[in-house]
């Protein structure tokens, strides 16, 4: 229970009412209003608004007697997905109170509907809002401009946060310590201890009808009241991480980033020139932040709190760990405009993870020792063009993608097309470390050399392109294991003057690929115009099929 | 004298300088053919290192082959093939500049791409070379400007549509401030103006046998036209009466023409066999 001293949870039952149908239910607040699902047993009621609670309506009734109760009703479809995507979309934008923030998402005891809500690990962050009760307060006050009816609980841990925010009293419950918890625990019912439908009834009729009285039996009393043990465990589990006896760790939406920096905005920023100005202060601050412990960053994220709700998020990744607050400016320059500024954004909220050390730049190359400053000069220059040069593939990577700006790395595999790999140049493992940004490294150079020695037992050279999927072609041997003698390939026929080969390549019989597993013989042959080309037969002759020619590459030097 | 060297050593402290190089750095040695008739048609008989150099195929679907001119052409470059003088440990020691092989899409689909494992042997070594695959033919130039303003990358190479005149001036410019040259290998199949210093038209031809297998396919060979050369000496160009016929030797990393009269041989009365027993 000590453990958990310093934590507490943030619970916030939101009752969804679907995007799509918010503008309905905007215009007819104060009219019953209900959203329904239809079912193989008919049609029930999935969410409905205070007024229909009013009239008589419950969730999980049947429409025809809500309708019977309250003629008025205003009815719509239910939209489940677009309920997801909101509580994805909310916890996202509750990432400006807490870096750990996950969904909270579980069956309602009584009914088919669902019941949603957040959990927040807030443990030291609630001095930024000055206190927890304002952190509570702040937090309500704009999920209810937003349009949601939330409730908020605050409690060592998650259980006990669960519980409260959704049978605690109105507006909020702060429960500090784990013994005001469980004091408050009387109160709530048995539900809310998380359990199915049926040990909530086995309870119930047990005569233990608050989560208090279930919390005070003993374990052993409690197992006994049970037909199998892994049913008493599973309320035990329940009731351990009420108390704190069992950590629950929150599974958060994103994992936290170990450098952040949070501006709220005065005055909600309208277009691209706050957004610019909010960014160029923030990695002004991380920078700073981040010098000082000798640390860089290569994924970079900023993500805007939207006035009316919602976040949305533009990141960028380096090819090697940087706190080059140019670079990183320049990088995330290209990506602002897919911040959509909307009725202003209110906050934001810059990360910098899978973070590296990274020593403190050069700047003078003034030294009183001449030699050494030469010697020193050299390095720098180095330094100075490699990382001009990862400065380069950051760029082209963050424009067209990772994929596409590549280098080769050798494959131990004599299959042609699988006998290298592209590696995308921002990837550092790949890179050996230190080297990342392109620069080729050591290693690299001892991969190919060792590839290199292998060639001279090869027949066929290897051609200078290569297609991406052998292009199949009509061909005409003197014999049937024979070279080529002329060949037809897109269309145009092609004399072959000089031929080369074969070099038989073995299938990996061992993998399944969609060239199936045929033995290949290539030939290097070159036609009247002195091109050449890299063809291979695949299959043999007298097997079940003929074999089939492709063309496979073009030699060019 | 004096006020000059302060002047620098201030620029050098803002790092207002492109590159940490001295003023009185050697220059880099120049980038020939190895081709007299060519070289001499040249400025300064050599391919200038601050241009941009375009290259077109005389058959448009002749685009692999081109591309193996130019890469050719590369192994030429001082820059890359210094370190390899000194042997494999000179290689691995020396901090050595990539070349960027930029390539449209389409082109890749069509033309196939550099295959790393097909430049074993050459004097370009694969992990000299950086692909980027441009998604979008208009993108191509964008793509070669920010390559071309990296002063540590030794050659790029564009392949694709060639730019329009603007975009090949900026490339022009760009490159005069870095010195890193830029081929462009046209394959829009159309000849647009452009600011490129050389232009030049290449076909493959069947080259001479190879000399360790005269049965087998011979060495890659081109018809070359140097349509222009700015600043170039035109009346000594050969090429622009015919095409030069050369061939490349990959043992010896060099250019031979080709006699018109016996095409199993070169011309300057050796053939590539004889060098490489010379060699050996």
């Amino acid at each position: 229970m000590t453990r958990f001293s310093g934590e507490a949870n943030d619970a916030i039952t939101a009752t969804a009412t679907a995007t799509a149908t918010a503008t309905v239910a905007a215009a007819a607040a104060d009219k019953p209003f209900v959203l329904v699902e239809h079912g193989v047993r008919g049609t029930r009621i999935m969410a409905i608004n205070h007024a229909a609670q009013q009239a008589g309506a419950h969730v999980g009734q049947m429409l025809t007697d809500a309708r019977a109760a309250c003629p008025l009703i205003l009815v719509d479809q239910a939209q489940p997905e677009a309920d997801d995507d909101m509580l994805q979309r909310l916890a996202l934008w509750a990432g400006r109170y807490s870096p750990i923030t996950s969904i909270d998402v579980t069956a309602a005891p009584d009914t088919v509907a669902q019941d949603f809500g957040l959990l927040l690990d807030v443990s030291g962050c609630a001095h930024l809002f000055g206190g927890e009760e304002k952190l509570i307060r702040d937090c309500l006050q704009r999920l209810a401009a937003m349009g949601f009816t939330a409730h908020a609980a605050l409690a060592p841990t998650p259980g006990a946060a669960h519980a409260l925010a959704r049978y605690g009293r109105d507006g909020f419950v702060i429960a500090d310590t784990i013994e005001e918890a469980k004091a408050a625990a009387a109160a709530l019912p048995v539900e809310a201890l998380r359990l199915d439908h049926d040990r909530n009834t086995l309870l119930r009729r047990l005569g233990l009808k608050t989560a208090h009285s279930v919390i005070r039996v003993p374990r052993h009393a409690l197992e006994r009241r049970f037909r199998s043990k892994s049913d008493a465990r599973s309320v035990q589990l329940r009731i351990d991480q009420f108390t704190g006896a069992i950590e629950e760790p929150l599974d958060p939406l994103r994992p936290a980033a170990p450098w952040r920096s949070h501006m709220p905005c005065p005055e909600p920023a309208l277009d691209i020139t706050g957004i610019r100005f909010a960014l160029t202060e923030l990695t002004a601050r991380l920078v700073t932040r981040m010098e000082t412990a000798a640390q860089g960053g290569r994924n970079w994220r900023l993500t805007a709190y939207h006035a009316d709700g919602g976040s949305s998020a533009v990141a960028i990744r380096l090819s090697r760990a940087s706190r080059a607050q140019t670079h990183v400016l320049r990088l995330f320059e290209d990506k602002l405009d897919q911040i959509d500024p909307g009725y202003g954004i209110d906050g934001f909220l810059l990360e910098a993870a899978d973070c590296d050390a990274v020593e403190a730049s050069q700047t003078s190359l003034v030294s009183d020792n001449h030699i050494a400053a030469a010697a020193t000069a050299a390095a720098a220059a180095d330094e100075v063009l490699a990382a001009e040069l990862s400065g380069l593939v950051d760029r082209l990577s963050n424009r067209f993608g990772e994929r596409n700006i590549t280098y080769a790395a050798p494959v131990k595999s004599h299959i042609p097309e699988r006998a290298w790999r592209m590696i995308s140049a921002t990837s550092s493992g790949g890179r050996g470390g230190g080297g990342g940004g392109g620069a080729a490294t050591a290693e690299d150079v001892a991969q190919w050399q060792e590839v290199e020695a292998e060639t001279v037992f090869r027949t066929t050279s290897r051609p200078f392109r290569l297609f991406d999927a052998p292009e199949a072609a009509e061909v005409t041997a003197q014999v049937p294991d024979g070279p080529p003698l002329h060949f037809r390939w897109r269309r145009v026929p092609r004399q072959i003057t000089r031929a080369r080969g074969p070099e038989r390549i073995a299938p990996e019989w061992w993998r399944d690929g969609p060239r199936g597993v045929a033995i290949r013989d290539y030939y290097e042959v070159e036609d009247t115009e002195g091109r050449r080309y890299w063809l291979f037969r695949e299959g043999l002759y007298g097997g079940e099929k003929n074999p089939v020619w492709f063309v496979h590459g073009v030699f060019g030097v | 004298m004096i006020l000059n060297d302060l002047k620098d050593r201030i620029e050098r402290i803002e790092g207002r300088t492109k590159r940490f190089v001295a003023a009185d750095a050697p220059q880099p040695s120049p980038w020939t053919t190895g081709l007299e008739g060519l070289d001499s048609a040249l400025p300064q008989n050599a391919l200038p290192y601050d241009a941009c150099h375009d290259f077109t195929p005389l058959v448009k679907t002749d685009v692999p082959q081109v591309a193996g001119f130019i890469f050719a052409l590369l192994q030429r470059l001082p820059a890359l093939t210094a370190g390899q003088q000194g042997g494999v440990q000179n290689r691995r020691r020396q901090q050595r500049r990539p070349v960027v092989w930029c390539q449209t899409a389409f082109n890749a689909r069509e033309y196939g791409r550099v295959y790393a494992p097909g430049l074993l042997g050459s004097l370009v070594s694969p992990e000299d070379l950086i692909f980027v695959n441009v998604p979008k033919d208009r993108d191509l130039a964008l793509v070669l400007e920010e390559c071309v303003r990296v002063p540590h990358i030794a050659a790029v190479i564009g392949e694709g549509p060639a730019p329009d005149f603007t975009a090949s001036r900026r490339l022009t410019l760009a490159a005069q401030e870095s010195h890193v040259p830029c081929l462009i290998l046209n394959t829009g199949g159309e000849i647009r103006a452009s600011a490129a210093a050389t232009r030049w038209r290449i076909a493959p031809i069947a080259g001479p046998p190879d000399p360790l297998d005269p049965a087998g396919p011979g060495l890659a060979a081109w018809s070359i036209t140097l349509a222009r050369a700015r600043g170039g000496n035109a009346a000594l160009n050969p090429t622009l009466a015919s095409p030069l016929k050369a061939a490349w030797n990959h043992e010896t990393h060099t250019f031979h023409l080709v006699s018109p009269f016996r095409p199993g041989a070169t011309l300057e009365g050796q053939t590539p066999h004889d060098q490489v027993q010379r060699r050996g």
